[in-house]
């Protein structure tokens, strides 16, 4: 048994009054003449036991009314007591608010299930309890508030379409909860228990209270799914050019329904092809003739269990073949490589007449005349033409100058793009990329750069005119980049989309995956229209699926960017985590779980501290009070014998009149 | 009027007077009829006297009534038995009740007003656990007097013995009397009841009256307390809170005692307490006497 004020407890020792009064008056007995005293004195013989008796209770009477006084004083708890009578505790609140918690339920999403869980459970708070409210996807929306900010911190909490980390997002957020010795730690989880949200290395936390994890699977139906998107030919669409979608159509789950699948392509909102494929399988779709731009890709299938894995997006940038210009060594390297483009006709030459779009110059730039072709100027390997090249930068307006640098032996390229092959090329020689006038202006970006962080491809505006300087020769001396696969890909790239005003001409992310944000991004435009200014360069994440479009403001000019955000294919898997998965996931930490109609009263607040008992020793003490004044009544009656001469005896025994 | 206020009144023989003659005057006649009658004295006349007793010979003189008395020999000689034991000499209240030796006194003063103006010769014993004081008993109302002086001088002290005052007036009764015991009974029983059975069986007429205090009778609440006997010192420590109900009991079952010993030797028994006015014992009494007569 607890006390909330087990000083009080010290008052127990007054149970020793009763005794001791009753020793006092023993000796400060009144002495009353009676004549009678034969009739008194057989009143006394017959009434001793049942007198004995009362007395014996009367004295354990009081002296019990004395101890449950102190004994309620002191507040005591009995029992294991309900999920109000609980230690102070503070807990981390943790909503699940994946994709996969999108699934519906009785007319409710699973969030909103637990959601509803979550407030259910606040209701058993205590004023001392202090709470940190984060989803699994977002920021942390409330940090040591009370219960009832803490309610209102829930309803901030949105679905989204991103993946959730369970067992990270856990180790992120505990080390926010202080650790305070005489206070409870506990992590309440609301979530559906998923098993792909149990990633990375187990977390201990056996400092803790119980890792209370709510289970709300929302049945065990089969969820379809359009898993993966893959373009062909796998690289830039060329308006003109046949070209098709394979979507990869997967299920989770038993009991899958139909052995084949309606699929269902559309490009900018409006269906353009139709299939049907078997569960597992891709689906081919062919994509139409697009108009250069931007345009919109989804594939579909049927309403599934979880909504937002049932179509999968891209964002597409379809640009006009480019009309490339050479400058160089047409053996080398360079050109060999253009010439298989300008073969495949993925590229154009100006033989016919065509403007150039694009000037490639490997070697010394020497101006032709005025012209808004980008460039792409490519350094000497022999660094006896340098200067030269310089000169070249210097004439082309390019604020961008090489500088002869040791080489620090090879290098990979950090955070390479979506090009096939791109992060496998290695780089063993490059010059200093610096630019001339500092700060860099923010105009010109850094597209690539190595491992070790330096320059090495950077884009910028000379004049009206774009121009790309690459760090390294395109020689097999300086880097593998030519002898490898991803030569002609990261080429057609150039040329294709970096060459062009604006930035990154497609992206595919997952939702809720951090990005950058290009340096000249302004606005992000989501796919419902809704329009949020950005800050270029910071980072950014998306946390719903669709097409989203990011939009750059290049020198006076704004191009967008389709950016396809999709639901995480593990989010699809709705497999529940088996009981030893999660005990696995959080090691050495006490793990409960709480089903769909589970009792969290019975499993949050574990640290219980019994229900306070001082109504019912109250009660008990009004009881002991009334029993008191019936055993006790004939002593206080009004009135005595011999009133008028009442005795004391004195010292030397003889009886005199007390008045 | 209460006995406390009653006595308060004046003297003793002033208070009994008023008291027989504010109530009883007229009701009261000897069962026992004298044969021998001497003229005694003249006394003032009452209303309710018998006209046949005015000594018209005094009002031709004083032009006021007198009433001729005669010393009248009766059959009839009674003596007062009055315990004055310390035990008697208590009083639960003094604002309220007379002690039982100031009611006895009263009551025995009214009783001897009572027995003279009947003609009764009447005497007086008072005893604690000796005899304090004897009147013998005579039948003439100046007689009064001196059965006021001894009663006036009666104090409560010493232990109680009534079996040998009974003894004594049985001796000293040659003719069958009426002896009348006042006491509180605290005495001892079955020598007290000897005592008595003697008398009775000596052809005397017996009446007791057993007084309380009202205390005595129902034990007030006192919580603990050291109760002590005047008498005897004797202590006894408890609640009498809690021992009212037993010690009625206890009470009840004496008085029954008493009231079934009284009548088994053919005595009268009356229990009166200390808060009763003189004049209902009285009246009591005398319906026991009509009875009787």
């Amino acid at each position: 048994m607890n006390f909330l004020h087990p000083w009080a407890l010290a008052l127990a020792a007054l149970a020793a009054a009763p005794i001791l009064l009753h020793l006092l008056r023993r000796d400060v007995a009144q002495r009353i003449p009676f004549p009678a005293l034969r009739y008194l004195r057989r009143a006394e013989r017959r009434t001793a036991r049942s007198m004995r008796l009362r007395d014996q209770l009367l004295l354990a009477t009081r002296i019990l009314l004395v101890v449950l006084l102190a004994v309620a004083a002191a507040r005591p708890l009995a029992g294991r007591g309900g999920a109000r009578d609980h230690e102070p505790t503070d807990a981390l609140l943790i909503v699940d608010n994946s994709a996969s918690m999108g699934r519906v339920t009785d007319g409710r999403t699973l969030l909103d299930h637990q959601l509803e869980a979550a407030r259910t459970a606040l209701e058993n708070a205590g004023p001392a309890d202090r709470f940190w409210v984060a989803p699994l996807v977002g920021t942390v929306l409330a940090a040591g508030v009370s219960a009832d900010q803490a309610v209102a911190a829930l309803g901030a909490i949105e679905a989204t379409d991103a993946g959730g980390d369970l067992v990270g997002r856990l180790a992120e957020l505990t080390t926010a909860v202080p650790v305070v010795d005489d206070r409870v730690r506990e992590a309440h989880v609301y979530s559906d228990g998923q098993a792909s949200a149990l990633q990375g290395e187990p977390l201990d936390l056996s400092a803790w209270g119980p890792v209370v994890i709510g289970v709300d699977t929302g049945g065990e139906s089969p969820n379809g799914a359009v898993t993966a998107l893959r373009l062909e030919p796998d690289g830039p669409v060329v308006p003109g050019e046949p070209a098709t979608v394979a979507a990869l159509i997967g299920i989770t789950g038993e009991g899958g329904g139909t052995d084949t699948v309606d699929v269902r392509l559309i490009v900018d909102g409006q269906t353009a092809a139709m299939s049907r494929a078997a569960w597992g399988s891709e689906a081919i779709l062919a994509l139409p003739d697009l108009s250069p731009g931007t345009h919109s890709i989804r594939v579909e299938t049927p309403p599934s269990s979880l909504r937002s894995d049932d179509g999968r997006q891209l964002g597409l940038v379809t640009a006009d073949v480019p009309v490339v210009q050479f400058a160089g060594d047409p053996d080398g390297f360079l050109g060999k490589a253009l010439q298989t483009l300008w073969a495949e006709g993925r590229i154009r030459n100006e033989s016919g007449g065509d403007v150039p779009s694009v000037e490639v110059v490997e070697g010394t730039y020497r101006p032709s005349g005025p012209g808004e072709a980008a460039l792409l100027l490519v350094p000497p390997l022999d660094i006896t033409d340098l200067p030269a090249f310089q000169q070249g930068l210097s004439a082309a307006g390019v604020p961008w100058r090489l500088a002869v640098q040791p080489s620090a032996g090879a290098v990979t390229l950090g955070n390479p793009p979506r090009i096939g092959g791109i992060d496998l090329v290695r780089v063993s020689m490059a010059y200093g990329l610096e630019r001339q006038t500092a700060p860099v202006s923010s105009v010109d970006s850094v597209l690539l750069r190595t491992a070790d962080g330096a320059p090495w491809l950077v884009r910028g505006r000379a004049g009206s005119r774009v121009f790309l300087l690459l760090a390294s020769p395109v020689d097999p001396g300086a880097t593998d980049l030519p002898t490898g696969v991803a030569m002609i890909p990261f080429l057609e790239h150039l040329l294709l989309y970096w060459s062009r005003p604006g930035e990154e001409p497609s992206w595919r992310t997952e939702a809720g995956v951090s990005l950058a944000l290009p340096a000249r991004a302004e606005e992000v435009v989501s796919p419902s229209g809704d329009t949020v200014r950005v800050e270029g360069g910071a980072p950014w994440m998306p946390v719903h699926a669709g097409v989203w479009t990011v939009r750059v403001a290049d020198d006076g000019m704004s191009a967008d960017t389709p950016v396809g955000v999709n639901v995480p294919t593990a989010e699809s898997d709705l497999r529940p985590a088996s009981t030893a998965e999660l005990e696995s996931a959080f090691a050495g930490s006490t793990v409960q779980t709480v089903g769909t109609s589970g009792d969290w009263s019975s499993s949050v607040f574990a640290a219980r501290r019994g229900a306070e008992a001082t109504p019912w020793l109250l009660l008990a003490i009004v009881l002991l009070f009334f029993a008191e004044l019936i055993l006790a009544a004939p002593e206080r009656a009004l009135g005595g014998v011999g009133a008028g001469r009442r005795t004391r005896r004195s010292s030397d025994g003889e009886v005199t009149d007390a008045a | 009027m209460a006995p406390l206020h009653v006595s308060s009144l004046g003297r003793l023989d002033f208070v009994a007077r008023g008291i027989v003659d504010g109530f009883l005057i007229g009701l009261h006649r000897s069962p026992h009829r004298g044969f021998s009658v001497e003229f005694a004295e003249n006394r003032p006349y009452y209303p309710g006297d018998d006209v046949r007793f005015v000594d018209w010979k005094m009002f031709g003189r004083s032009d006021r009534y007198y009433i001729k008395q005669f010393e009248e020999e009766t059959n009839l000689r009674a003596y007062l038995l009055l315990d004055t034991s310390q035990s008697m000499d208590w009083v639960s209240d003094e604002a309220q009740y007379l002690k039982k030796l100031e009611y006895a006194r009263l009551l025995a003063a009214s009783l001897s007003v009572l027995l003279l103006r009947q003609g009764d010769a009447v005497g007086l014993l008072a005893f604690d656990s000796e005899i304090r004081a004897h009147v013998a008993p005579r039948g003439v109302l100046r007689h009064l007097n001196r059965l006021v002086r001894e009663l006036e001088k009666l104090g409560g002290k010493g232990g109680t013995e009534a079996e040998k005052a009974l003894r004594d007036v049985s001796m000293r009764l040659r003719r069958r009397g009426l002896v009348i015991l006042m006491s509180d009974l605290l005495v001892d029983p079955d020598a007290t009841r000897d005592a008595l059975h003697y008398l009775s069986h000596r052809g005397h007429e017996v009446l007791v009256f057993h007084l309380m205090d009202p205390a005595e009778r129902d034990l007030p609440a006192a919580g603990d307390a050291v109760f002590f006997d005047p008498e005897t010192n004797e202590e006894l420590r408890t609640s009498s809170s809690a021992l009212r109900r037993e010690y009625s009991r206890a009470v009840a079952e004496s008085v029954s005692e008493w009231r079934r010993v009284c009548s088994r030797m053919g005595a009268d028994y009356e229990l009166v307490t200390t808060d009763v006015p003189i004049g209902r014992v009285l009246r009591r009494y005398l319906e026991k006497r009509a009875r009787l007569g």
